[in-house]
């Protein structure tokens, strides 16, 4: 089988993986050897579905031994099979980071023969890249679920990132529609990445320190390199399994908190397979998908906790109202907030200010006093801000009773999806159709029933989420 | 010196495009005590009703002079976001320059301790501002979008044709990550080139690029590109605003993905068609303040 085909092959069956960011490792260059990285990493393309092309993206191979409902190369669906030389693998990275086609390598793998022996392949390829070739761009790899410490610790090593994933948001769900997977299989890598994630990064310091007393020291190659610089990430399926938003958030504000993970990426379930244990439905929950991402971002950059942001009376996020719109409108009684004096973490709180805009302002105010002109054009979204601040005592929501619906009504934002594509979720309830309800109430059950038949099922289960988060 | 003339109450200055007859433009006003009210290239300038003009002679002396000043009273982070502003194309970018660098010189005493930087609420400071977001964004897509084609005389080529001139600002990202990889980076929208030679880097002014074919390994890398670039893709999330949100379409003509298939990249093509003109490289003077990092975005 020639490259191209394999190419094509392999990078087809990891077109599922979410993670392809190659952010968070910071290494310059070094004369003679080829790449260095930067820490907020770099899109070198964006496919028709507008999702980034950062890294290559391949498996190493798409034989596998498992049978996962939800995977489309799981061992009894019928498709093409085809598998990496770890040598061409890594020829074919440097030849497309040379172009700057790409930042580096993302390999995830099936699993051939046994997990040891597909890991074996895969450090053999990040081998020839950084030991053999000097490459310094970034790697990024998946561990296989059933690998051995010991592989894992010389993974760690040649890469920036490891992950695992944690595949679906419950235990339940794995052992349903990933029989062969199994809960100590994950969370146990999980935990010795994070350990050693911690130990090299203390262990360096220290010899950073020590250099000049044991300068004599010669350490071998490999216990020199740093272990995954740029931490661990996972991802979960959401909407192949019956979990609520609130059990899914629970769990990555855990695994954030308990296994220092630097991401948790979330993927919206597509339908690849036919299977009596998956949700018989097209619809796409893209829309699901990004608010959790919103509250995933409120988690990490917005110094949220996780129960102000969902609680279990309403276990599922607004679709009408984005996460923070919606935490403010729940604490009227906090805003609105003077930008000229408020603390940098109440301005944070305040829709329609970010991040950026929140550092901004700070910035900006020392010199002058900020009113509506000024703010307008630092590029903050004024709009939704001015119910809940006051410029210089002014406050610019007038006309709009400061109350929670009135106020509701103009943060409502649907997501704009762009006019293509399947937003299965894209018919709101209550919306008249001129068709009958019959043929389409068979193709879109969608959003609107989903949350009451997953809320029902969320409720059978007992306490899933102690499960995934106990150690 | 000249002897003092009359200050001109609505005026034009003239430059010659570049940063250096900017600088002396800016000169020119202090010396003549006026306030222009454009400072434009002089093959751009679309006069206003009864304006009057003068054509600014680009003096090096006087250029670094302004560079000295801005550097005492505001330091060299004030004078870097000059360089950077002034690779924009913006028809009033000399006016925003020329408009900060005025503010910047003579700010109150009681802000000396804040850079000139942090004013985010002032005007002249805010509109400087605008530039610099433009030239970082325009930046960042050329380290995205660059894609080097291997020729076979063994140099890298890439084309681009940024909205800003960042060539220069993007040379050295590309140099210390490529290395010992020779590569040149040709500007067709300013006739600019970038060019690696395996240790250092230079700038090259000319209007065509004589560049051989890429070879048959190169032509295969690239059809691999676009098969992953298409197998990658996710059909039933299709959503082609996103995509050109983060990739504007004005960009496409210069990636390899966006080609046609089974077709080679089209910048051998028609410029094979150009080898006659290629006698119109001439080496460019390299700014001195471009040197090194410090303009690194």
């Amino acid at each position: 089988m020639d490259l191209m085909t394999k190419l094509e092959i392999l990078a087809d069956a990891a077109k599922y993986d979410v993670a392809c960011t190659s952010s968070g490792s910071d290494r310059g260059a070094v004369r003679g050897k080829l790449g260095a990285t930067q820490a907020a990493g770099c899109c070198h393309s964006f496919t028709p579905d507008g999702r980034c092309i950062s890294l290559l993206k391949v498996l190493m191979t798409n034989v596998c031994a498992y049978d996962c409902a939800y995977c489309s190369s799981r061992c009894s669906n019928e498709v093409r099979r085809a598998a990496f030389q770890p040598r061409e693998l890594a020829d074919l990275t440097i030849e497309f980071y040379r172009r700057n086609y790409i930042e580096g390598l993302f390999l995830s793998s099936g699993v051939l023969r046994t997990p040891d022996y597909t890991t074996e392949l895969m450090i053999e390829c990040f081998r020839i890249l950084r030991l053999e070739y000097g490459f310094r761009g970034y790697i990024h790899a998946k561990t296989v679920p059933g690998t051995s410490p010991e592989l894992i610790d010389r993974m760690g090593r040649l890469v920036d990132r490891l992950s695992v994933n944690l595949e679906l948001p419950s235990q339940q769900s794995l052992a349903l529609l990933a029989p062969q997977k199994n809960r100590q299989q994950i969370l146990a890598p999980m935990r010795q990445i994070a350990d050693s994630i911690t130990d090299s990064k203390e262990s360096r310091a220290l010899m950073r320190k020590r250099k000049h007393l044991y300068g004599g020291t010669i350490m071998r190659m490999e216990e020199e390199l740093p272990f995954a610089p740029a931490g661990q990430s996972t991802q979960m399926i959401v909407g192949a399994s019956p979990e609520s938003d609130f059990q899914i958030l629970n769990l990555s504000a855990a695994l954030y908190r308990s296994m220092s993970l630097k991401r948790v990426f979330f993927s919206a379930y597509m339908p690849v397979n036919d299977d009596a244990r998956l949700p018989s439905t097209d619809a796409v929950q893209l829309n699901r998908e990004h608010r959790l991402y919103q509250a995933d971002w409120l988690l990490r950059f917005y110094k949220f906790d996780v129960s102000e942001i969902i609680d279990e009376r309403n276990p599922f996020l607004d679709p009408d109202v984005d996460p923070k719109a919606n935490w403010a409108l729940n604490h009227l009684d906090l805003f609105p907030v003077e930008v000229n004096t408020a603390p940098y973490e109440a301005l944070l709180r305040v829709p329609g200010i970010g991040v950026r805009g929140a550092k901004m302002i700070v910035r900006a105010r020392r010199t002058s006093a900020l009113r509506e002109t000024e703010l307008r054009k630092l590029g903050i979204a004024y709009k939704r801000a001015r119910f809940f601040i006051t410029c210089n005592g002014a406050y610019g929501g007038g006309g709009v009773a400061f109350e929670r619906e009135a106020l509701r009504s103009h943060l409502a934002s649907p997501i704009d999806g762009g006019k293509h594509g399947r937003r299965a979720d894209r018919a709101l309830p209550g919306q008249l159709s001129l068709f009958g309800n019959e043929s389409f109430a068979s193709k879109a059950p969608a959003i609107p029933a989903a949350p009451q038949r997953e809320m029902a099922l969320a409720n059978k289960g007992d306490a899933l989420l102690p499960e995934w988060s106990a150690r | 010196m000249s002897a003092p003339v009359e200050p001109l109450q609505d005026v034009a200055y003239l430059y010659d495009g570049s940063l250096e007859g900017l600088l002396s433009a800016i000169f020119l006003a202090y010396e003549r005590h006026e306030q222009p009210l454009d400072i434009v290239p002089e093959r751009l300038y679309e006069p206003r009703l009864m304006q009057s003009s003068i054509v600014v002679e680009t003096d090096f002396e006087r250029a670094d002079r302004v560079r000295r000043g801005l550097v005492r009273t505001c330091g060299k982070a004030a004078f870097n976001a000059v360089v950077r502003a002034s690779t924009c194309d913006g028809y009033d970018k000399g006016a925003v320059i020329y408009r900060f660098v005025r503010y910047a010189m003579s700010r109150p005493d009681s802000l000396r301790g804040v850079p000139v930087l942090d004013e985010l609420a002032n005007p002249a400071v805010r509109e400087l501002h605008g530039l610099l977001t433009f030239v970082r964004n325009e930046s960042e897509r050329m380290r995205q979008f660059v894609r080097f084609a291997h020729l076979e005389n063994g140099v890298w080529y890439a084309r681009v044709s940024p909205d800003a001139s960042v060539v220069p600002l993007i040379m050295g990202y590309f140099a210390d990550r490529l290395n010992d990889q020779p590569f040149i980076i040709y500007d067709e929208a300013h006739h600019l080139a970038g060019v690696y030679d395996g240790t250092s880097w230079q700038l090259v002014e000319g209007d065509a690029v004589n560049v051989p074919p890429a070879t048959d390994r190169d032509r295969l890398m690239q059809e691999a590109w676009k098969s992953f670039y298409d197998a990658i893709s996710i059909d039933a999330r299709y959503n082609p605003e996103l995509r050109r949100h983060f990739m504007p379409v004005r960009l496409w003509r210069n990636l390899t993905e966006m080609q046609p298939r089974g077709a080679a990249q089209r910048n051998h093509g028609d410029l094979q068609a150009k080898r006659s003109a290629c006698a119109t490289i001439s080496p460019a003077q390299k700014p001195a303040w471009l040197n090194g990092r410090a303009t690194d975005l």
